[in-house]
């Protein structure tokens, strides 16, 4: 049975109604009962848009054409959107999590009741009487997640859930999300960047560009059909599970999990073509390690120390524990650093501190006196002018603009609009336009990239490169990490408990690794990323 | 190693949330606020003053610890002294002249008067402090919110906002800081580029509440009549302690109408000794501020007696 059906419909907002754009162009979908589906696609390809038309409460100020048929009320229909702090409104979580059934003016004794067995489920009881502010970026999307489904609802929106989370806290909710899915039965519809984790649970992929569908239907074989593309449109988006099984088995039905990858290559299909899977093959882990660390520490002393951080110790006012609690770390020039841990484990902070917007409240910071710049976590409050263009002409002074980066970026066309209306990926290329235009020696960056797509990702990695500088980016990204550091440093307890090359780094952690490293742990040590099968399998 | 002065202030607050002002219904507790600052206001007399004055820090410090009370109130001391010092060199009213200073005379009864207002403040100041945590904004609220649910859910939501907003406004400066970092620039240029940041942060908070907006629209906010959770339940505790309250309150304001614990500090200074309606008074006006004890020691021993049976 249907819930939402969308017959050639296309939507326009108001403020583009003189150039007579699209957001959403001739889109046939339908959703059907209970089932999953995820869209993913390019920045600004019109996915938000979509979800947002799904129910009439949210859908934007605009004009839509063709037609939009629903079998759900209001309140069977429930969104979560990207950002938890801005739909947790009320100054504690049971509050918030009343809030949607007092708007709907539930009784009493029917409230009681829902929010009982709907935070049993989830198990967040021990959250309820806590104030908003002081709970982890994954309790917070858990709560929201919580209290969207008090109504009971049928059909469940989701934009970009997974975005702001680390991916231990991510793989939770869409754990949550499956549970939701498959016990409840509540339909999923969710636009997401990261398919990684997604592809295992979804029914179904829609892939999106310029306000269209490219294509749509069973996971596998959409993905199947992505990654035999000869044309990187579709094969970035692909993970590298299903990339790295197309790449083994051509011919065989893509691998959506780490399970179906480790049996693949197991299998006796694989062995009779002579692969060299053979684990002996494989460098031993402590010799790995061993060899490593010596390289690197030849390395490091030729190397020229940028930043000295000392036995560092840093508190918020608010909060009685230390975020940094003897921190010590040292950063070399032209090194590409990649700072990794579970939210809170203090790595903006380092960042901040580091660019000084902090001070240590014990310990010593030594840095050489360079051109720094740092863009935050929160890439819209880089901004502060009216317009894209002028952003860009505070930031190059009186030098030159890079016309050619500017048309790469897909900025030129973005000149005219406001900073805070540019969508999540292309705010970050516009900070890192900027960033690049003042030619910094030391370039900081929290999360560059949460809401870029992968096309995003592979511009910023190469432009980051090609700027010579060094980097020091906090993120969760493990993919980008992998292919990205020349060091990973991972912080626990408020101090560094990691730190060293990728292949080092992820060859050696368990949980927090790669997905294609998890897939591949118990057959090799050292498959990080997509580009070392293909090293292995000549 | 440096010690982060934030962290010992958190450490001191140990509240003793199975008391029973923390536990009881909200409305009751403010109740027993209202009447403790409502007796207090009624006698004048040094001796109810300085007895409130006690029970109301002694009651703070029970509910939210010694370390944590005292670090409050020791600026709130300070001030009330200096208030206390300031009364008698300003208001020279009263017959006992003490001394002359500047050739203005420093009275007996201005001092005294002085005094009286340090301990009145300070008692006001410890039941804040009290009310601020065992109370606390949450309860009040939902108090409230029967009578005005809009005005209610508004003030919830600033008061949630306003420390998120005070944060991304820190961070939103940090962030700024770092783009700008020409020592040499002008003054002028300076205040200009102030402005554009703070043009900037509007923008960013008008951007934020336009996503709460929309959040609230997706949770069909105002489309009908809100109804309100109830977190809390009346028991029949509740409805014995607010009926002695009241009672106790009663009682102390005919006491009060009759005459008793009053005091005049600039007729002549009053006899401070406590006639037999006085100590009527104050008799009720003890067990007034007794009475969470009671009921803590009520519950205590109920609460033994069942484990014992079991």
């Amino acid at each position: 049975m249907s819930l939402i059906e969308f017959h050639d419909f296309s939507f326009q907002y108001a403020q583009n109604a003189q150039s007579g754009e699209s957001a959403v162009k001739n889109i046939s979908l339908t959703v059907n009962e209970g089932e999953f589906l995820v869209v993913c696609g390019r920045s600004g390809s019109g996915k938000s848009t979509l979800l947002r038309c799904m129910k009439e409460e949210t859908t934007p100020a605009g004009r839509s054409t063709g037609s939009f048929v629903t079998a759900l009320s209001s309140s069977e229909t429930a969104v979560v959107f990207q950002d938890p702090d801005t739909q947790l409104v009320c100054s504690t979580v049971i509050e918030d999590m009343a809030f949607y059934m007092e708007n709907l003016g539930y009784t009493r004794e029917n409230m009681r009741h829902t929010m009982a067995e709907t935070v049993g489920f989830f198990g967040i009881e021990s959250l309820l009487h806590r104030d908003p502010n002081d709970l982890s970026g994954g309790q917070k999307q858990m709560v929201v997640l919580c209290a969207a489904l008090m109504t009971n609802p049928r059909l469940l929106l989701l934009d970009e859930p997974v975005s702001q989370l680390d991916p231990i806290a991510s793989k939770s909710l869409l754990d949550t999300l499956v549970r939701i899915n498959r016990e409840l039965g509540v339909a999923i519809v969710m636009t997401e960047h990261r398919l990684d984790d997604c592809i295992a649970v979804a029914d179904k992929l829609a892939v999106m560009e310029d306000g269209k569908i490219l294509c749509m239907g069973e996971t596998g074989s959409i993905l199947k059909r992505m990654v035999s593309d000869n044309d990187d449109s579709g094969r970035l988006f692909v993970p590298e599970i299903p990339k790295a099984s197309h790449y083994i088995a051509p011919k065989a039905r893509v691998c959506l999990t780490g399970k179906e990858l480790r049996s693949l290559v197991l299998s006796n299909d694989i062995e009779n073509h002579g692969l060299c899977f053979e684990k002996e093959n494989s460098p031993k882990k402590e010799n790995l390690s061993k060899e490593n660390l010596q390289k690197e520490n030849l390395q490091k002393e030729e190397m020229k120390k940028l930043i000295k951080l000392k036995n560092i110790f840093f508190a918020y006012d608010e909060s009685p524990d230390f975020v940094l609690r003897n921190l010590f770390l040292n950063i070399y020039k032209g090194e590409r650093i990649c700072l990794m841990g579970g939210n809170g484990s203090g790595k903006t902070t380092l960042l901040k501190l580091i660019c000084k917007i902090i001070r240590p409240l014990s310990g010593t910071l030594h840095m050489e006196k360079l051109g720094l710049a740092y863009m935050p976590q929160d890439v819209k409050s880089y901004f502060r002018f009216e317009t894209v263009k002028e952003e860009i002409d505070h930031n190059r002074g009186g030098g030159e603009t890079d016309e050619k980066l500017l048309e790469e970026m897909g900025l030129s066309k973005l000149l005219q609009r406001h900073p805070l209306d540019l969508s999540g990926g292309e705010a970050g290329k516009l900070a890192l336009y900027c960033l690049l235009l003042k030619k910094p020696r030391l370039i900081l960056m929290d999360e560059p990239t949460k809401g870029m797509d992968p096309y995003g990702k592979r511009l910023l990695a190469g432009y980051l490169k090609a700027s010579g500088a060094t980097v020091i980016c906090a993120t969760h990204d493990l993919e980008f990490a992998a292919g990205f550091a020349t060091r990973c440093v991972m912080l626990f307890d408020g101090s560094v408990s990691i730190s060293s090359n990728p292949a080092e780094f992820f060859g050696r952690n368990h949980y927090y690794t790669t997905a294609l490293s998890r897939a591949m742990r118990p057959l090799f040590n050292n498959i990080i990323t997509f580009e070392d099968v293909k090293k292995l399998w000549i | 190693m440096g010690i982060h002065k934030g962290a010992l202030k958190r450490h001191g607050k140990r509240l003793r949330l199975t008391t029973w002002l923390f536990l009881c219904h909200p409305a009751v507790s403010l109740a027993y606020f209202t009447g403790f600052f409502l007796l207090i206001f009624l006698y004048a007399h040094p001796v109810f003053i300085v007895t409130g004055f006690v029970c109301a820090g002694l009651q703070a410090a029970y509910h939210i610890g010694l370390r944590y009370f005292a670090g409050k109130i020791k600026l709130t001391f300070l001030f009330c002294l200096l208030l206390a010092l300031l009364n008698p060199l300003l208001n020279h009213r009263g017959a006992h002249i003490l001394f002359y200073l500047f050739q203005k005379p420093v009275t007996l009864e201005a001092a005294a008067y002085g005094a009286y207002m340090m301990f009145l403040l300070m008692t006001m100041f410890a039941l804040f402090i009290d009310i601020n945590q065992t109370v606390g904004t949450g309860k009040l609220l939902y108090i409230f919110s029967r009578a005005a649910p809009q005005t209610s859910f508004i003030v919830s939501m600033s008061m949630r906002y306003s420390s998120f907003l005070k944060r991304e406004a820190a961070d939103y400066l940090g962030v700024q800081r770092t783009r700008d970092v020409d020592a040499s620039e002008g003054k002028s240029n300076k205040l200009k580029r102030a402005g554009v940041v703070v043009a900037g942060f509007c923008a960013l908070t008008l951007e934020k509440g336009m996503q709460i907006a929309e959040s609230l629209r997706a949770r069909e906010y105002g489309k009908t009549k809100r109804t309100l959770y109830a977190s809390y339940l009346f028991t029949g505790l509740d409805a014995v302690f607010l009926a002695s309250c009241l009672m106790l309150c009663i009682a102390g304001t005919v006491f009060a109408l009759t005459g008793a614990g009053s005091f005049d500090y600039f007729r002549g200074l009053s006899d401070w000794r406590l006639d037999l309606t006085d100590m009527c008074a104050y008799s009720l006006f003890i067990v007034y501020m007794l009475l969470p004890y009671v009921m803590d020691a009520y519950r205590e021993t109920i609460r033994r007696r069942s484990l014992e049976l079991n």
